[in-house]
This record gives structure tokens, C-alpha cells and sequence, in this order.
């Protein structure tokens, strides 16, 4: 079959690599009928990913059919339409217990297209597949689906329920990529009392008033003291962090109201300096976190009642051999204007979000 | 009367100030039975809290009788015996309704020995007089309830509560000054399954383990082993200074809690870089006091015992020796130091 396959810092192909095979009982094989390509991709690329081995498919959101499962499978059947979350979960260890499963502590976690050969490929092994993919009902368009696999989850849980959005609460995203997106559009569930988008690029603002934000800021024209006009000098609630850089880290410590919360769903490959010298007064609560994919089921049935703007996410569609040509769009996002691209699936409508 | 006035960067002295009256119609004037000296007074005399106005008498916990009240005070009267709480509550701000009394945005919050005269003194005026001190039960000894006007609800609110501790836990104190080894003792009421003590000073190693740590170590091996391996369910930050930050951070598990108790002076370094998949949830906060009440049933009923925090006692006007005392703990083992009216403390009283 054809994968996407990682040869070392800035070298990755689309080429011939073997099918793969069942290993372990709780193993299921699926056909990958849609992919996507995440941040975290570029970013083993760019070789910020040490552990990532030369030689590994990338890739961890698709959907797809199962086409063949193993012995002690119980839950899906060759045949079935399924998501492949980004997180596989043993279901055994103490993390998964507790529904923490990013953390697995049993050979699951975060292991798709960074520990094993991964989903951006025709086929796909997914281990301890009764708790690592979840059967699509029929409502959710393939295309729409692979973004639950991780970015509707980041979002939802490291972002929006981490921040502890509540009724009435003044809301932050700072960053407004895909994940920043998805959690405007969701921190909606909890009826806020506004929601603020803060972002560099235009277009991505207007995409973040298009989902939902009620005001949004240019970074560079002191989104703080919008904040901190919209609130009468005290600050935001939840201000969630999905840049992953420390000067914007360091900014939403500034914007949070005392007692409030900030949520880091940013990917950082460098320190931030905590001001505790001025927080410690503060009581506020950071949280940082991998998703645990707990809430997909909760997502899925949103989207099948068609309350979560997944297609509008979507800016590229490509069929799956031009893997190489999505990597470039997605990652001069800049200039293209890309937010998710989707390889396979059924053909999307191109959403335009840039208006110039 | 007399009163420990702080007059800039390492100067304090015990002068003799005019008497505090009534400025609003909520004020109590408490005359002061007992009174300690905290860490954060220590910060002011360095000159780390330069919000601090010359002439300032310093101090904000406090024991005492109600001598004089204003008008719009319906809770106490003359007479009562209270607890002057070390935060001040308007109680109809926005944060007081939210119970961040510590927060109050009404003219309260941290204020006595800060922004207003403290309670190192003779006599004390104490704003919003109904929301900002507590009855004291006869039995309970001055010195445990002077531990109750800050101490203990900072152990408390910003450590065992914002951490989250739990039963089956391992509890990382960093820090076994008064305020780590109160959260020792309140941490120990929900059943972790250890609580492992950090501190440089073997005095102190010596009375976290005297008040229930399972184990007491300077930095080490232990650390090194929880960092490597498990991890910490919760870390309480009480040493307030950046390194220990960073240590706590190391032993946390995944999934697991870091409550900053400390008030560092200096940023410290958040290695994101490792910590942004950890599902950390890091919390700081200075105290609200809204556990006061509860913790006083604790200590009256005799669920917690926290006489032995107290190391040290002297006579009110031996102020500046308290301070000297205190500010060398570290190495005297002095862990609170308690200051009373009258030479000696009344004796316990069975409760009634």
C-alpha cells in the first residue's frame, strides 16, 4: 500500500511501504477512507518529536472501514464505519480507569503516527480497537468525522471543560487555528457571555466571528486592554492558550480575572515564565493537558444532530495520493488560508474563508 | 498605645502610636489578647511589598476583645471574644458573594498590616467588623485561634483544597515551615495513602514527621524516585521560592495537582515544553478565609491538633525579639511565634 512515511528531520514521502497486519488480538485493520493532517505532523517534520523514529507512517485522525479485526475484538466487525481517535486506550491501567486515557499507561496514549505506523496511508493498524474507534453513525459525513478524532476533542475537553467555561463567563481563545476555532465554536455549548478571539491573521478572525466570537483582536493591537475594557478592568474567566508559544502563554496569564482559569492547549517546545510573583495572589488555575478523546461519544452525538461546525473548519479537500501537495498547503497556512485540510472522504465543498 | 510600625526597607520599631478609633459606621476596635507574626511580614521589613506605606503598624492575625463598635455593626459587641480574620470582607462585592472574600473589591481583602494598621498593637481597628472576625469558643486556647485567622484556612484553601487531596494519595509538601506543615496536619483528614515532607532544615524535617508526614527528607532520592517514576497526586507548593517550583512540577504526576501556597517574589520557569501533555492543573491563590468556621470545629472538637505549630511565646511588647526569633526559623526551629497581652496564656477550658 501507499503511506506517508517519515525519513528524518524535513524528509517524508508518499511511497510503497508493506500492508499492514494484525499483531495483537485487539487489533482491528482499517481501509482509511479520510485523513487529516494536525499541527503536531509539522512539528515532527520540523524534528521536534525526538521519539519519533525514522521510517513511521504519520498520521492520527482518520475514518475509515474496518476491513479485518482480530480475535478478541468485541465492538466493530469488518464492515463497519468507524473513527480512529488519536488517542488508543489499554482500557486496563489506572489512567484509562479513570478515563485519562492520553496518559495510558498500558502501550496506549498518543501512539498512532509518532510510536506506530500511522494513518496517513491506505491502511491502518489501530490497536485495542474497542476502545480506540468509534463506530459513525450514518448522519456525520466521513469528511466532517475525522475532525472528532482529535481537534473537536483538544478543544473541547483541554480547552473548553479544563477552562471550566460557565453561563455568563467572558471567554479567550488566543489563537485562532483549528483548535482555537473548535473551541470558540464549542465553548458556545455553555453559553457564555462573550467570547473573544485573539489571532494575528484576518481571515482567521473572520472565520472565529463566523463560529461564533462575539468580538475578536488583532494580537499586535493589545487585545488585554479589550479584555480588560469588556470587563470592567477585571479580566476574562476562561482564557484558553492554542498558540503554544511562551509570550502568548505568558499573555493569557495576564488576561485571566482573579479566580479564573487559564487552559493551555497550546504544543510548546520552549519554557514560559510564570509570574508567580504576581499570580500568587491571583487564584487563578492553569491547566495543561493531551486530550483524552473522553468526550468523542459526547461530540459525535452533537454532531449527528448537527450542532458542531465541523465542515466549516474545512478549507482543503485532496484525494489521499496528494498527501505531499496537502503538507504544503497545510503548512504555509499563511499564505493558503488552510485550517483543516481533508484527504479522501466525499467531496467537500471548499469553504472560502479568506475574504481579500 | 504601642504598636510594631514599619518604616521602610529593615526598619520596624515598637512605638508608641495614637490609639485607633472608629472610621465607618462597620469598623470593631479590638483589643488585642494574642497576635503572631507571619512570613509575609517578614517580606514587608525586607521592602518585597512596597505597596506597604511607611508608618504602617504591621501584623494580621489576631485574638482579642471587641472594646468598641460603630453603628452599622449587628454582630458583635463589646465583650465578645473574637478572631480577627486576616482578610476583611465588605460581603457584597461580587468576589465576597463568591466567597473570594480575599478578592473583595469592596474596600476588604488582605488590608490589616498592608493597606491599613495591623494587629501588632495594643489595639486594632478591624473594617467591616461583622464579616471579618469570628467568635472564639471559651475553650479554644488564644494561641490555636490566632493559627485560625490565617494559617490554618491558607493550609487549607490554597494547599489541601486547591490540590485536591484525597484518600489513597501521595502528598508532596514542599516546604515544612507553619503553613507546609498545617497542610500536613489538615491533609492527613482525608486519608492519602503518604505525605511526604521536603524541607532543608532538619528542624523542621523533625516536626513535619512529630505532625504525621509518613516521611521527611531533604530533597533527594525519594523526590528523584516519585520524579522518575509514579509521581505525586498532589504537590503543595509552601516554600515560595521559583526552585521549589520547578521541583514540584518534576514530581507531579500526570493527571496530578500542584497547589502554590508560596509567594515567591521571582518568576519561575514553566517548562511547558514537558509539562503540556502532563494534564497538570497548577493553582495559586492567596487565602478567601471561608473556611474558617469549619476548621475552628476542627480544632475545637479536637479533629486536628495544631497547638504544637506554636514554638514560641512572648510578652506583646517583646515584639521585635518575636520577629528576630521568627525570622530565623530555618535554623531555631521556630515555627509560629505566639505574642500575648498578658504574660501568660490562659489555661485550656474543658468545652462546654
Amino acid at each position: 500500500m501507499k503511506g506517508y512515511v517519515f525519513h528524518g528531520s524535513g524528509q517524508a514521502a508518499w511511497e510503497e511501504v508493506p500492508d499492514p497486519g494484525l499483531k495483537e488480538t485487539t487489533d482491528v485493520i482499517v481501509r482509511v477512507d479520510a485523513v487529516t493532517i494536525c499541527g503536531t505532523d509539522l512539528h515532527i517534520l520540523k524534528g521536534d518529536v525526538p521519539e519519533v523514529r525514522p521510517g513511521t507512517v504519520l498520521g492520527h485522525e482518520a475514518v475509515g472501514e474496518v476491513v479485518e479485526v482480530g480475535s478478541d475484538v468485541r465492538t466493530v466487525r469488518p464492515g463497519d464505519r468507524v473513527l480512529v481517535s488519536c488517542v488508543s486506550a489499554c482500557g486496563r491501567c489506572r489512567y484509562c480507569r479513570e478515563g485519562m486515557y492520553g496518559q495510558c499507561r498500558g502501550g496506549g496514549g498518543w501512539i498512532l503516527g509518532h510510536l506506530i505506523d500511522g494513518a496517513q496511508a491506505e491502511y491502518v493498524r489501530v490497536p485495542y480497537a474497542d476502545l480506540s474507534v468509534h463506530p459513525l453513525p450514518s448522519a456525520v459525513s466521513s469528511g466532517d468525522a475525522v475532525l472528532l478524532a482529535d481537534i473537536f476533542p483538544t478543544a473541547y475537553e483541554v480547552g473548553v471543560l479544563n477552562g471550566k467555561v460557565r453561563p455568563g463567563d467572558t471567554v479567550v481563545v488566543v489563537g485562532a487555528g483549528p483548535i482555537g476555532l473548535a473551541a470558540v465554536a464549542m465553548a458556545r455549548f455553555f453559553t457564555p457571555e462573550r467570547i473573544v478571539a485573539v489571532d494575528m491573521d484576518a481571515s482567521r478572525l473572520e472565520a472565529a466571528r463566523s463560529l461564533g466570537a462575539d468580538a475578536v483582536a488583532d494580537a499586535r493591537e493589545d487585545p488585554e486592554q479589550l479584555v480588560a475594557d469588556l470587563t470592567e478592568g477585571l479580566g476574562a474567566d476562561v482564557v484558553i492558550e492554542a498558540v503554544g508559544v511562551p509570550e502568548t502563554f505568558e499573555q493569557c496569564t495576564r488576561m485571566v480575572r482573579p479566580g479564573g482559569h487559564v487552559a493551555n492547549v497550546g504544543v510548546h517546545g520552549k519554557p514560559a515564565t510564570l509570574h508567580l510573583e504576581d499570580l500568587w495572589i491571583k487564584n487563578v488555575t492553569i491547566t495543561t493537558g493531551l486530550v483524552d478523546t473522553h468526550s468523542t461519544p459526547t461530540l459525535l452525538r452533537m454532531a449527528s444532530a448537527g450542532r458542531l461546525p465541523a465542515s466549516q473548519l474545512i478549507t482543503h479537500t485532496f484525494p489521499l495520493d496528494h498527501m505531499e501537495e496537502a503538507y504544503d498547503v497545510f503548512g504555509n497556512a499563511a499564505e493558503t488560508g488552510a485550517l483543516k485540510i481533508v484527504l479522501g472522504g466525499q467531496p467537500h465543498d471548499v469553504v472560502a474563508v479568506r475574504t481579500t | 498605645m504601642r504598636g510594631l510600625v514599619y518604616h521602610g526597607p529593615a526598619q520596624t520599631s515598637w512605638d508608641t502610636v495614637p490609639d485607633p478609633a472608629i472610621e465607618e459606621d462597620t469598623d470593631a476596635i479590638v483589643r488585642v489578647d494574642a497576635t503572631t507574626v507571619c512570613g509575609s511580614d517578614l517580606h514587608i521589613r525586607r521592602g518585597d511589598l512596597p505597596e506597604v506605606a511607611p508608618g504602617t503598624i504591621l501584623g494580621h492575625e489576631a485574638v482579642g476583645e471587641v472594646v468598641e463598635i460603630g453603628r452599622g455593626v449587628h454582630n458583635r459587641r463589646p465583650g465578645h471574644q473574637v478572631i480577627v480574620s486576616s482578610v476583611s470582607a465588605c460581603g457584597r462585592c461580587p468576589m465576597c458573594r463568591a466567597s473570594m472574600y480575599g478578592q473583595c473589591h469592596g474596600g476588604g481583602g488582605w488590608i490589616l498590616g498592608n493597606m491599613i494598621n495591623g494587629t501588632q498593637a495594643e489595639f486594632v481597628r478591624v473594617p467591616f467588623a461583622d464579616s471579618s472576625t469570628h467568635r472564639r469558643p471559651p475553650s479554644l486556647p488564644l494561641g490555636d485561634a490566632v493559627l485560625l485567622a490565617e494559617l490554618l484556612p491558607t493550609a487549607y484553601e490554597v494547599g489541601v483544597r486547591n490540590g485536591h487531596v484525597g484518600p489513597g494519595d501521595t502528598v508532596v509538601v514542599v516546604g515544612a515551615g507553619p503553613v507546609g506543615l498545617a497542610a500536613v496536619v489538615i491533609a492527613r483528614l482525608y486519608s492519602p495513602r503518604r505525605i511526604i515532607a521536603v524541607d532543608l532544615s532538619s528542624f523542621r524535617l523533625e516536626a513535619a514527621a512529630r505532625l504525621g508526614a509518613d516521611a521527611a527528607e531533604l530533597p533527594g532520592r525519594l523526590i528523584a524516585d516519585l520524579s522518575e517514576g509514579p509521581g505525586a497526586d498532589v504537590v503543595i507548593e509552601a516554600a515560595g521560592d521559583p526552585e521549589s517550583f520547578v521541583l514540584s512540577t518534576r514530581v507531579v504526576r500526570a493527571g496530578g495537582h500542584i497547589a502554590n501556597i508560596g509567594m515567591p517574589g521571582s518568576p519561575a520557569t514553566l517548562h511547558l515544553e514537558a509539562l503540556w501533555r502532563k494534564n497538570l492543573t497548577i493553582s495559586t491563590g492567596q487565602v478567601d478565609t471561608f473556611s474558617t468556621p469549619w476548621l475552628l470545629d476542627l480544632v475545637t472538637f479536637g479533629r486536628i491538633s495544631v497547638s504544637p505549630l506554636i514554638t514560641h511565646t512572648f510578652d506583646l511588647d517583646r515584639m521585635e525579639d518575636a520577629y528576630e526569633v521568627f525570622s530565623r526559623g530555618p535554623e531555631t526551629g521556630a515555627l509560629k511565634v505566639m505574642l500575648y497581652r498578658e504574660a501568660k496564656p490562659p489555661p485550656r477550658q474543658p468545652y462546654l
